[in-house]
């Protein structure tokens, strides 16, 4: 079992993978069964209600999907990526905590990502990022869920991964 | 309305100002979205009394709403005392809508029913009957909600016209009707609406350039191998484009991506030439002009491993906020009485290939923001941008159904995207 510092550092480096676009071992840090899940914010009247929905997700992929994703980035043919935007994850707040799963971690952080690219100029978006990470062995994500701080999102805000 | 007749000849330009100036963009507001049929929702968005949400019409704000009877109505949301925008939630259930400012409150009808100090304030005398909010004309398709504030435009039914053949082919599949299971997604973007709508209308020529990444990972399915194809065009503007597969009369007729179960029922609903139509299509996808387009592919499978074999019909609608600026809404239409897994196996396909966050639909969204970098030129400004001589001199092939509209039958050709634009500026010279 690792302890709680460990997977700290786990996360730091999966996002420092992400910064660094090394996608190749970023997917190597993940469960056969990861999701990563993008709930689409909702105005509601009641501040006591969810602010984003349950049931529309604004993207909900796999280790497959998420595989080919970074393939075609590797093409000639990936003209939204050519050239390619300047992106960066600041986390902060790192916190982990128990599940009723064994072997089963919640990590949530809070996060800025900052992306820039012409013409659509440079954006800074919040966000809280929840995690399960499995721990029977070494460290891997089995899922991410991206909760955005923001209304109406722009594409330039979520057409990157968290 | 201009007349049907989509000549191949037919030479036509469209200044770089239609793409650039502001003016053109409030004269479009005025000119063609007042007065089309404008997409609102899915009627399951509100299914019981009081269920509503908010959307736009153009840039119009506008509730879509159940009321207590049970009827569907669009309301102006604008309160009509000074004019305040009335509900500023997205989506929520309420039998009266309140103003935040002086406190009028609306039934979800649109009735004015209560004034604060009404009776003391502004006498015995005072007509609240007519202070209600703006209703528009409100019209159904399958499940599909349609608004016009134009009291002049024909029907829903008449404005569709024979586009109806082939949106039923898609919305017509089950007795149960259709269902949006996952909801309204909502997101801006960079780039004119015009550019989205010549696109879904029927841009055969972009898949292999644009998406040679989705032909090179083996993601273009059916469509990699599909040689031949039609494009259809409507009255009131409307375009349609299908790509088809071989056909085969010798073996019984087959639904793609369809539980076969279900294939009888589809045979039952549509019509002997509508079931060829769409059994040996491809992707189908198209524009209900002016900002409703659809896009429908019927093998798909949402990359993983094990997963149900699900047609896809991504419905989405692209607002101008300006002339810059799109809002866009898509929804995923299913049968409403399908299995859910079936349902989910849809949706994935539908977010990972086509939604907001999808790489598939990045290079096109890609392509229409380019051009705002260009639109400040002055000599850009002077350059006519618009080419749309492709397809002129091909051979046509027979069409493999016998379909109403337009039929052409060329699969890679400009001829919607001529018929969008000619529409669009009869409308905007006032030839309309
Ligand atoms: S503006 Fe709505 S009550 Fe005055
Ligand atoms: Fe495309």
């Amino acid at each position: 079992m690792s302890t709680r510092d460990e997977i700290v550092e786990f996360i730091h480096h999966e996002t420092h993978l992400m910064n660094a676009e090394r996608y190749d071992e970023w997917l190597g840090l993940l469960h056969e069964d990861f999701e990563y899940l993008m709930p689409m914010p909702v105005l509601r009247d009641d501040p006591a209600q969810p602010r984003h929905s349950e049931r529309s997700l604004l993207a909900w992929e796999s280790v497959s999907s998420l595989t080919l994703r970074f393939e075609r980035i590797l093409t000639d043919f990936a003209w939204a990526d050519r050239p390619p935007a300047f992106h960066r994850r600041h986390l902060t707040a790192v916190r982990v905590a128990e599940t009723d799963q064994p072997h089963r971690l919640a990590v949530s952080a809070d996060e800025i990502v900052f992306r820039s690219r012409v013409p659509e100029g440079s954006t800074i978006t919040s966000a809280l990022r929840e995690d399960i990470v499995d721990v029977s062995g070494e460290p891997r994500l089995v899922r991410r869920t991206v909760l955005l701080d923001v209304d109406r999102p722009d594409l330039a805000q979520i057409a990157l991964l968290y | 309305m201009p007349e049907l007749t989509v000549s191949v000849d037919d030479r036509f330009d469209v200044p770089r100002a239609y793409f650039a100036d502001a003016g053109v963009w409030r004269q479009e507001l005025e000119k063609v979205f007042r007065h089309s049929w404008l997409l609102v929702g899915h009627e399951s968005e509100v299914p019981a009394p009081g269920d509503y949400v908010t959307r736009k019409m153009g840039t119009d704000e506008v509730i879509l709403v159940r009321t207590e009877a049970g009827e569907l109505q669009v309301l102006l949301n604008a309160c009509t005392h000074r004019g305040t925008l009335l509900c500023k939630a997205d989506i929520g259930n309420s039998s009266h809508f309140r103003c935040g400012y002086h406190g009028w409150t609306f039934g979800n009808d649109g009735t004015l029913r209560g004034v604060p100090r009404g009776r003391e304030l502004y006498g015995k005398d005072f007509d609240k009957s007519s202070l209600g909010l703006r209703a528009a004309r409100v019209s159904s398709f399958h499940g599909l909600v349609f608004a016009t504030f134009d009291t002049e435009l024909c029907s829903l039914a008449e404005y569709l016209g024979d586009m109806a053949f082939y949106l039923e082919c898609m919305l017509g599949v089950s007795a149960a009707g259709t269902d949006a299971p996952y909801g309204s997604f909502r997101f801006t973007h960079l780039g004119n609406w015009k550019l989205e709508a010549d696109n879904l209308a029927g841009d055969g020529y972009h898949l292999r350039h644009a998406h040679r990444a989705g032909f090179e990972m083996g993601l273009m399915g059916a469509q990699a191998g599909a040689v031949e194809g039609v494009c259809v065009q409507f009255e009131h503007g409307h375009a349609l484009r299908a790509q088809r597969t071989a056909v085969d009369d010798d073996q019984p007729r087959a639904f793609p991506g369809y539980p076969e179960d279900r294939w009888p029922e589809i045979e039952q609903q549509l019509s002997p030439e509508q079931a060829r139509m769409f059994a040996h299509s491809t992707v189908v996808h198209g524009l209900v002009y002016p900002n409703m387009a659809f896009v429908h592919t019927p093998r798909a499978g949402g990359f993983d491993a094990g997963e149900t074999d699900a047609a896809m019909l991504q419905v989405r609608l692209f607002n101008p906020l300006g002339v810059n600026e799109t809002e866009e809404l898509n929804w995923l239409v299913t049968p409403a009485d399908y299995p859910e897994e079936w349902k989910l196996s849809a949706f994935k396909t539908m977010q990972r290939q086509h939604g907001a966050t999808a790489f598939f639909e990045s290079d096109d969204l890609e392509n229409f923001r380019r051009m705002l970098q260009v639109n400040g030129g002055v000599e850009t400004g002077h350059q006519v941008p618009a080419n749309f001589d492709l397809a002129r001199d091909v051979a046509p092939f027979t069409p493999w159904f016998d379909g109403p509209g337009s039929v052409v039958g060329a699969d890679i050709s400009e001829v919607n995207q001529r018929w969008f634009y000619r529409t669009y500026l009869a409308a905007m010279e006032d030839r309309a």
